[in-house]
Parts: structure tokens; sequence; C-alpha cells
């Protein structure tokens, strides 16, 4: 049954973001409508798939790279239902609804996941890890679409482009909503990393393994500290803000992709 | 027509008439009381408000049908000291739905100078009031006022007719709007005293922002424009230190050569950690450098881009029009509809008055019986009575509701006839009003 969801749920989200992408240019209202009722579709269709599939796992389904990817698909189409009451949501729903999809096609080409849980997986640290990591990967995949979209409005104003003025977000709105989701999944990833650390602990007899995924991890730590530092300390704005979340999950995303291609696994 | 009356507008606006005849005819608030009482002493109209601005002069009145506002008409030539062969070249009438659509048209800003400014409603507003004050209003007009108020919203809701910018001014603040958002707390830096810039910082004064502050080459007349703003005066040779820390820059000078270059500009944003500065260049010449634009968070917009913003918003508003004209005419066919079927009201009281003395004649022959009854069956033959008056005569009741809304005249009559009511001529109306 699940995917057939999730087939229903990749349809959808690549319905809202045609309707709605083309809307950053000249958005008629009949299009809006579409894409308001594809995302519902989606995010339902996909939510229901995710927990069945977490239910014939007995678990959410975040061992395997396939599992993870549908989950954060998942969790991003919920958050983009959600921000369709703010001023800047309609805007930002085509980014968000395009990077849905490819993370859901992606998760939906690679294992999902169905062979049993080691025992390891069972200590209380493991579900919390999991759920800031997740967390940490939505925040910075929200601060990219909302990163495109500012690159986008400045494109316009910088270009002077006027014509549809007023239909799109301000760009301050965008600058400081990029902050607020590199903040929360910043956070989320220190506190991902760190609840991994002390499950390692009580693991017993479990030798450290520094594989390509706790590499890339620390790298992407270090980005985020960096993007973090620039913006909340260092006060720096604009496109060079925006391009740090951008070259962020975009590296992200490859590093995870190849580790994922090379070792069919997250470990 | 609604029963026997008709409402009428006459009038002359811009379109029709010179600003000579137009200040000759305009009144202030109080002629408009005046205008209107004598309107009904004179029983020049049974019911009646005046519109009264800088662009149009317009009566709204309900008339005799037979007379259709010729005595009207005369009526406004004569308090003016104006020949009708002055005046009639320059009026317009409407009637009947075509006066109601006119009203919704004038209301919802459509027939205004520049289509879409919101200034229009409160003069009709007003004009309402002023009439409603005086009780020149009652059946039907009175219904067409409340009517017209909730057309021009739907009008202002359903179409972008009052959103567009239309000027320099607006078109600065929708483009700042687009950089900041909400201007409220904002600060600007006004360079200069131009016109120009007076006006774009008076519309940004208008959607809250913190502070202005006025730089000149002369002193003293920063001053006195900040105090016009309320804001601070500062020399010209402050401004590097300014442009730090403000969000908006609007420079209109007299200025031969760029006062804001580039190598002056780079820093200051770089020292502001590329925070948007957003710049409005009204001066010709220019007084910022074109190139500052391509600095990363500067956003520079010139007196053309401001026009071409304003021009958009001008040729969207005739866009949205022809939305807002459709609105307007199924509103004043339904309006008029309903008007009309308020024309069937006495005759409709008058047979409700006599089933209701019917009823209470045959319950007064029962009452010897009734008297035995106990309260409790009393209340049920009362209650039934009256239910079966209700029954019979609800065909009736929706068929002069019909004849009226199709303003046949003939019809309701004969209705009135067959239930012994008989349907009231305009002179018995106007008493009854």
């Amino acid at each position: 049954m699940q995917p057939l969801l999730f087939t229903v749920a990749l349809f959808a989200y690549l319905v809202v973001a045609s309707a709605r992408l083309p809307g950053l240019w000249s958005p008629p209202s009949w299009l809006g409508a579409v894409g308001r009722v594809a995302l519902w579709v989606g995010a339902v269709a996909h939510i229901v798939g995710l927990g069945l599939l977490a239910m014939h796992q007995g678990g959410p389904p975040v061992l395997a790279a396939g599992g993870t990817l549908v989950t954060l698909a998942a969790f991003l189409g919920a958050a983009n239902v959600l921000m369709q009451r703010q001023p800047y949501g309609e805007a930002l729903s085509g980014v968000l609804g395009a990077l849905s999809a490819a993370m859901l096609g992606l998760g939906m080409l690679l294992p999902q996941g169905s062979e049993p849980a080691p025992e390891a997986l069972a200590s209380l640290w493991f579900p919390i890890h999991a759920a800031m990591i997740l967390l940490g990967l939505l925040g910075f995949a929200l601060a990219f679409g909302v990163s495109a979209l500012y690159l986008v409005v400045s494109g316009r104003l910088k270009a002077k482009r006027l014509g549809d003025l007023g239909r799109l977000p301000s760009i301050d709105a965008l600058d400081a909503l990029n902050t607020r989701f590199i903040v929360l999944g910043f956070l989320a990833l220190t506190f991902g990393i760190a609840a991994e650390g002390l499950w390692a602990t009580t693991i017993p007899d479990r030798a450290p393994r520094l594989g390509p995924t706790v590499y890339v991890t620390v790298v992407l730590w270090g980005w985020y500290a960096a993007a973090v530092m620039v913006r909340v300390v260092g006060g720096w704005r604009g496109r060079l803000a925006a391009h740090f979340s951008l070259v962020g999950f975009l590296g992200l995303l490859v590093s995870l992709g190849s580790i994922v291609a090379i070792s069919r696994g997250w470990h | 027509m609604l029963g026997p009356h008709e409402v009428v507008t006459i009038g002359l606006s811009h379109h029709t008439a010179p600003v000579s005849l137009r200040e000759r005819l305009a009144m202030p608030s109080d002629a408009v009381g005046r205008h209107l009482l004598r309107l009904r002493e004179d029983k020049v109209a049974q019911e009646g408000f005046i519109l009264s601005t800088c662009n149009r002069v317009e009566i709204y009145a309900l008339v005799d049908g037979a007379d259709m506002g010729q005595r009207l008409s005369r009526y406004i030539a004569g308090a003016h000291g104006l020949t009708w062969r002055e005046l009639d070249p320059h009026l317009y009438r409407y009637q009947g739905a075509d006066a109601v659509a006119h009203l919704f048209r004038v209301a919802s800003s459509l027939d205004s100078l520049v289509v879409g400014e919101p200034q229009i409603l409160g003069q009709v507003k007003d004009a309402f009031r002023i009439a409603a004050e005086q009780r020149a209003v009652g059946r039907f007009l009175g219904p067409l006022m409340r009517r017209t108020l909730t057309v021009a919203k739907r009008v202002r809701t359903e179409t972008r007719i009052g959103r567009e910018s239309v000027s320099v001014g607006s078109a600065g603040v929708e483009l700042a709007q687009q950089v900041f958002g909400e201007l409220a707390g904002r600060r600007v830096l006004l360079v200069g005293a131009g016109e120009m810039g007076r006006l774009v910082a008076q519309s940004m004064l208008g959607q809250g922002v913190a502070e202005i502050i006025v730089a000149n080459r002369t002193y003293q007349n920063a001053v006195t424009l900040a105090e016009l703003f309320g804001g601070t005066a500062v020399h010209l040779d402050q401004l590097t230190r300014y442009l730090e820390q403000v969000d908006i820059v609007v420079t209109s000078t007299g200025a031969t050569s760029y006062l804001l270059t580039r190598a002056m500009m780079a820093p200051i944003l770089r020292a502001r950690r590329y925070r948007p500065l957003f710049l409005v260049d009204l001066s010709v010449p220019r007084n910022i450098e074109p190139s500052v634009h391509d600095l990363e968070g500067a956003y520079l917009f010139n007196v053309d881009d401001l026009t071409e913003v304003a021009q958009r918003g001008l040729l969207r508003r005739r866009e949205e029009a022809s939305r807002a004209e459709a609105i307007v005419q199924h509103e004043a066919s339904r309006c008029y509809r309903s008007l009309g079927a308020r024309s069937a009201d006495p005759v409709i009281a008058a047979m409700t008055r006599r089933a209701e003395d019917a009823r209470r004649r045959e319950l007064d022959r029962s009452e010897a019986i009734l008297r035995t009854m106990p309260a409790k069956e009393r209340q049920v033959v009362e209650a039934m009575s009256k239910a079966m008056f209700k029954r019979f005569l609800h065909d009736a009741i929706a068929q002069a509701h019909q004849l009226g809304e199709r303003g046949d005249e003939d019809g309701l009559k004969l209705l009135g006839e067959i239930f012994g009511a008989s349907h009231p001529t305009s002179e018995e109306d106007d008493d009854a009003r």
C-alpha cells in the first residue's frame, strides 16, 4: 500500500512545484488553488504511507538511507502545509514542493530498511539521536528553500524586474527566516551528535568507528557552525548568508548520496 | 419603476464640466442639508441625498415617475443662479437601475479622476450621513445607501483596484516594502529638500517609519523640513555616519555631481554587514552613482523606476476596473430588483392589516365560546388562526413582491383591489412617509 501512497505524494509534490514555481513570476489565481489542493493531498498521502511503513518495520524507518529520506521529505511536506498561512507560504511552497519531490523520489529508489533492527538500537538515546538529526536536516532543508527564494527576489530587485511587486515576500523577512532555520538546524544537529556520543557509551565493547558519515557530519557541523557565527555573531546578511545555506544543504545531499551509493547504508 | 416613483441621478463631474462650473455648483455640508430640506418641502423629490466633492456634484433622488427629474434639473439651475441653457449641456441623467449602477461606480471609485483612489468612499459616506441626519432618505434610498457601502467594500476586497501604486510616493513605499516588508520602525535619511523627496518621505511617514533624518546643504532648510516631519536635521558632511545607521535613503537635491559614489558606498555597506540599504534617487541629474546598485546589500532606484511602477499600477487598476465593473453591474440590477420589491410594501401592509382585522373580528365573534376554554386551548386557537391567515396570504405576498420587482404598477393595483387594499398613489405614499 505504501508504495502507492508514496507515488501519489510524489506526483502531488511535483504538481505543487509546477503550479507554484511559475507562480514566482506571475501567479494566476487558479494555479495557486491547484497547488494548495495538491500540497494537502501529497502531505496526507505521504504521512499515511510513512505511518504504514513504520508499522511494517516496527519503528520509524530511519535505519536505511531510503527510509530516512522518505521521512525527511514527509516532515518537509508537513512543514510546507503549516507554513501556508504565513505571508511567504505560497511563494515558498513551490521550492519546498520541488525539494520534497526530489527527496521522496530518491528515498523511494533506495532501500527503506526492512531487516530486523540491531539490538543496540533499543537504547533510549537512539530515538533522541534520530529525531534530533532529522530535525536538524529539516531546518537545513527549510533554510535551503528560503535561501533559494531570497536569491530569486533579490535577483529580481537587482535586475529591476518590478512587475510582480508585493506578491513575493520581502527579502528582509526571508533573510530573518533563513537565520531562524539555520539556528534551529544547527542546535538540533549538535544535540543529535551529542546524543549519538552518549548512545555509543551505552554499547559495551563497541570500538569507535570513523567512517565517511562521521567525517561528513563533522564537516557539516563545522560549516553550519560557521554559518551561525557569520549570521548571528557577525551580523552578516544578504546573499552571502543565503549562499551559505544553499551550498551547505547541496553539499550535504551530495555527500550523503555518495556515501549511500558506495556503502549502501549510513554507518 | 419603483411603484409610482423612480430613482434618478442628475449631476455633473470632471468628465462633463470644467472646474469653473463645478465650483459654482459645489455645496458645503450645511448647504447640502438646506437643499435636501427644500427639495422635499417643494415636493421636487420624495427622498434624496447630495454628493458634492471637488470633482462632482450629484443629486440622487426618488422622484415622481411621471416627472422623471425634470423639476429636479430645473431646481439645480435655479438654486445656483444658472440658466437652463448654461447648465444642461454639462448635466448627465440616469434613472432606474442605471442610476443605481452609477452610484455604485462612483462609490467604488470607478468614476474617479484617479481610478481606485480611496477618498471618494469617505465622501459618499459623508453624503449619506448628512441625508440620514436630515431624514431625507427612507424606504428606498435608505437601503440603497447601505447596499452602496457593501458593494464598494466588495469591489475593494475582490479586486486589486485600490492596491496598486499610482503615484511616485506610493511607488517608493511599495519598492521599500519589497525589501523590508513593514516599514514601521525603519529609519529614513532624506538628502535635499526637493519636492519629490518630500512626497516620498511623506508617504513613508504614513507607513510608520520610526524617524526621518534630513540632511541639506543649507542647514536651516534641513531644520525647517525636519520640523515638518518631526525628524532630525543634520549637516550634509555628516552623511557618511548616518548612512551606516539608516535603512532608507531618499535623495532629492539640485547637485550636479554624484553625492554618493560607489567608492564611498562600498565600505559603508561592508560596515553594515550587508544589511539591506534601500536608496531612492529622485534627482535629475542623479545624486547617486548608478553602479551603487551592483553592490551587495544596496538596492538603488531612480525616478524612472518609480514612474514605471506607478504607471504599471495605473494600468493594472484599469484592468481591475473591468472586473469591478462586472461586480457593479451585477449588484446594481440585483439591488434595483430588491428596491422594486419594496414598492409592493404598502399593498402588502394593507393586505396584512385587512387579514388581521378579519381574523380579529372572527375571534371576537366566537368570544363567548373561547372564554369557556382553558387558557392553553385558547392560545392554540389564536396561533392556529394566525397561521391560517399567514398561509393564505403567503402566495399573494410573494406575487406582490414579484410584481414590485418587475415594476408592474397595474398588477400591484389589481392585487390590492382583489384584497380590498388600494395601492397608494405617489401623493399618498409621500404622506405615509
